[in-house]
């Protein structure tokens, strides 16, 4: 069990880094993807490990949620993109004097 | 030992199913097209034109293998082939016939009978917009990326009325397993017609109807391979095997949903008015059960084949405005209306 | 869950997770460091498809299925309609300051990260171990189970996800239409993403 937990782990961490070090938009959320799939995971391994269903109803739940995230982030994305014509963090500087 | 080989046998006769209707199909398409035009059709190769399958097969067995200079190979050698799994792994879920005991053994006619069979279809459907993105991406070209975007749009759009068709056949059987739905339908309607979902649940069975032709890819709605716009949309730069690959795929996705239709809507294996397919887990009974599940699937291809020469296409733009203006909608409150009808009755 | 569960030898389902954790890691890792987005979409399917297969061999096939219903059959594709529609690839992508991560950047920040949280794990390992009565979705009662749950225990929590998709799919399409531009927004674009999570989330529902 312990060695699911650790590809959690690991998997969320590479999505965090994927969001800290890239600079493009939609990499930066294809990695906040990843991360919520390592805390889903984490979510069904606590649900078998401790023999409830609760973790996987919530991992449910969370997928739900995820696919929301996406459909609004993308849409941000694609305002961002038509307004400075390329996906990219540093150009998001309006607000930086 | 001999139950692992007995269900060995099984899963490699069941996937003969969707391989050898194929090029059955493809045959009867070209024979029922050319008798609709008053053509002959192929009739040299073999009787009837039987073996035209084989000989096309041949054929593109030695064409050129081309790879174009801006594809992106993973992507372009990948694609046909994921585009093939995921409608051949379908048929795991799909019970052919009933249990059979043989040698001692009860053997269930179905590769896997997991308790959430139809969800399983449910999330392997959108595995082809994948392929046919890949296919489009790959490609490095312009017509194969319009027909994907074609494709995805269409797919996705229908998708979500098939889905919530099939809801609504599960909801009223109970059950997510495809042997369970064909246990439920079992029985009589207004003591003499058969309880099958079509004659329960017409609408359903028409919304499943709709989007199961959009979800082939098929006339009327063939517009991601219109091919007086698009050349051939997403397989354009496809050539030998892959192509065939593609084109294995189209067929066998519709041999799939017809299997599904059959089995969500037209009662599965059982034959009304007969004992065929009866509770006995007698070996006769099971197997004229198959041969009952497989004439349904081959009545319901023909009518794909009909409908192709019948209706004209659809605008793209009035493609996904059925979709998501009237069936979407018309869907949502049916699974609500059949949700509350099972619910009273 | 599988009919031949019982036949298939335990050594042969830890290998399978074995490898279908280190596909969803190599999916990760190919995120992080395509230098196209085209290729972090693939990076994201491979990982998604790698963890439903870990779901299955955790005896959770419901959100297995779920996950791939939802992940790559709407998350993906619409991630794929955007990289195709708006043509993010190539030069423009990541014009500036800096380009796609470094491998020894990759590997060094994930081994800190790793570190800290194999610290969290050996903490957690010392916790007293649960008493595990091993739930599985294999018998039909476990699908009823989960549907039981999620609408008695948390119907709220259900019905608030259900408002915030609807919430989330028009706010996708106000955000992404092109407001007074003369340009014609795709009308199919922005929805099919919350559309088939609802349907998703329906199908978990559905054993009454």
């Amino acid at each position: 069990m312990s060695g699911y937990l650790a590809l959690s782990l690991a998997l969320f961490s590479i999505g965090a880094l994927g969001v800290v070090l890239r600079r493009n938009l939609l990499v930066m959320l294809i990695s906040i993807e990843v991360m919520l799939n390592a805390a889903i995971l984490a979510l069904v391994v606590f649900s078998r490990m401790y023999g409830s269903v609760d973790g996987r109803v919530m991992g449910i739940l969370a997928i739900a949620v995820a696919a929301g995230e996406v459909a609004v982030g993308l849409a941000l994305v694609i305002a961002f993109v038509r307004l400075r014509g390329r996906p990219d963090a540093t150009a998001m500087d309006l607000l930086k004097w | 030992m001999l139950e692992i080989l007995l269900r060995f046998l099984l899963v490699l006769a069941i996937a003969q199913i969707p391989l050898l209707l194929v090029p059955l199909l493809v045959w009867a398409e070209r024979r029922v097209s050319a008798w609709i035009q008053h053509r002959s059709g192929p009739n040299r190769v073999g009787p009837f034109g039987l073996l035209q399958p084989v000989a096309d097969a041949v054929k593109l067995l030695f064409k050129e293998d081309i790879v174009p200079e801006r594809a992106a190979r993973g992507l372009y050698v990948l694609a046909p082939m994921v585009s093939l799994f995921a409608v051949l792994v379908v048929w795991a879920v799909i019970p052919i016939g009933d249990r059979i005991v043989l040698a001692g053994h009860e053997l269930p006619l179905q590769i896997a009978d997991v308790s959430i069979g139809i969800l399983f279809f449910l999330a392997l459907a959108p595995l082809e917009v994948v392929a046919l993105s890949m296919a489009g991406w790959g490609s490095g070209s312009k017509y194969p990326l319009l027909g994907a975007l074609r494709a995805g749009a269409q797919m996705l759009s229908y998708e979500v009325v098939l889905a919530l068709a099939v809801l609504a056949v599960v909801v009223a059987a109970g059950s997510l397993r495809g042997a369970g739905i064909v246990e439920n339908q079992a029985g009589w309607l207004w003591g003499f017609l058969p309880n099958w979902n079509l004659l329960r649940q017409p609408l359903t069975a028409l919304l499943f109807v709709i989007a199961m032709v959009a979800e082939a890819n098929r006339l009327p709605f063939d517009l991601p391979e219109a091919e007086p716009e698009l050349v051939g949309g997403y397989h354009t730069e496809y050539s030998s095997m892959k192509f065939a690959l593609f084109f294995m795929a189209e067929y066998a996705s519709m041999v799939a949903l017809c299997g599904l239709f059959t089995t969500l809507f037209l009662g599965g294996w059982t034959l009304p008015w007969t004992a065929v397919g009866g509770a006995a887990p007698a070996l006769l009974p099971a197997l004229l059960g198959v041969a009952v599940f497989l004439a349904k699937v081959l009545a319901l291809l023909f009518g794909f084949i009909w409908l192709r020469w019948t209706l004209p296409r659809l605008r793209f733009l009035d493609l996904l405005r059925l979709s998501w203006r009237q069936l979407i909608p018309l869907a949502l409150v049916n699974l609500v209306a059949v949700a509350l009808l099972s619910m009273v009755l | 869950m599988i009919v031949l569960e019982g036949s298939i030898p335990a050594a042969l389902t830890s290998l399978l997770s074995v490898v279908a954790g280190l596909g969803a890691i190599a999916g990760a890792l190919v995120v992080v460091t395509a230098p196209r987005a085209f290729r972090a979409v693939m990076g994201l399917l491979i990982t998604v498809v790698c963890l439903s297969i870990e779901y299955v061999l955790l005896a959770a096939p419901v959100i297995a299925f779920i996950q791939i219903l939802v992940y790559a059959g709407a998350v993906v594709v619409l991630f794929l309609f955007v990289v195709m529609l708006l043509d993010l690839d190539g030069s423009r992508a990541e014009s500036s300051s800096r380009g796609p991560v470094r491998w020894e950047w990759a590997i060094g920040g994930t081994a800190a990260f790793f570190m800290i949280g194999v610290c969290g794990i050996y903490y957690l390992a010392k916790l007293p171990a649960p008493a595990a009565p091993a739930v599985s979705e294999a018998t039909p009662d476990g699908v009823q189970a989960i549907g039981v749950t999620l609408l008695r225990d948390y119907l709220v929590s259900f019905e608030a996800v259900a408002v915030f998709l609807l919430a989330a799919a028009v706010a996708a399409i106000y955000v992404a239409h092109a407001h007074g531009r003369g340009e014609k927004a795709d009308p199919a674009e922005p929805d099919p993403a919350p559309e088939a999570g609802a349907a998703g989330a329906a199908a978990g529902k559905e054993a009454p």
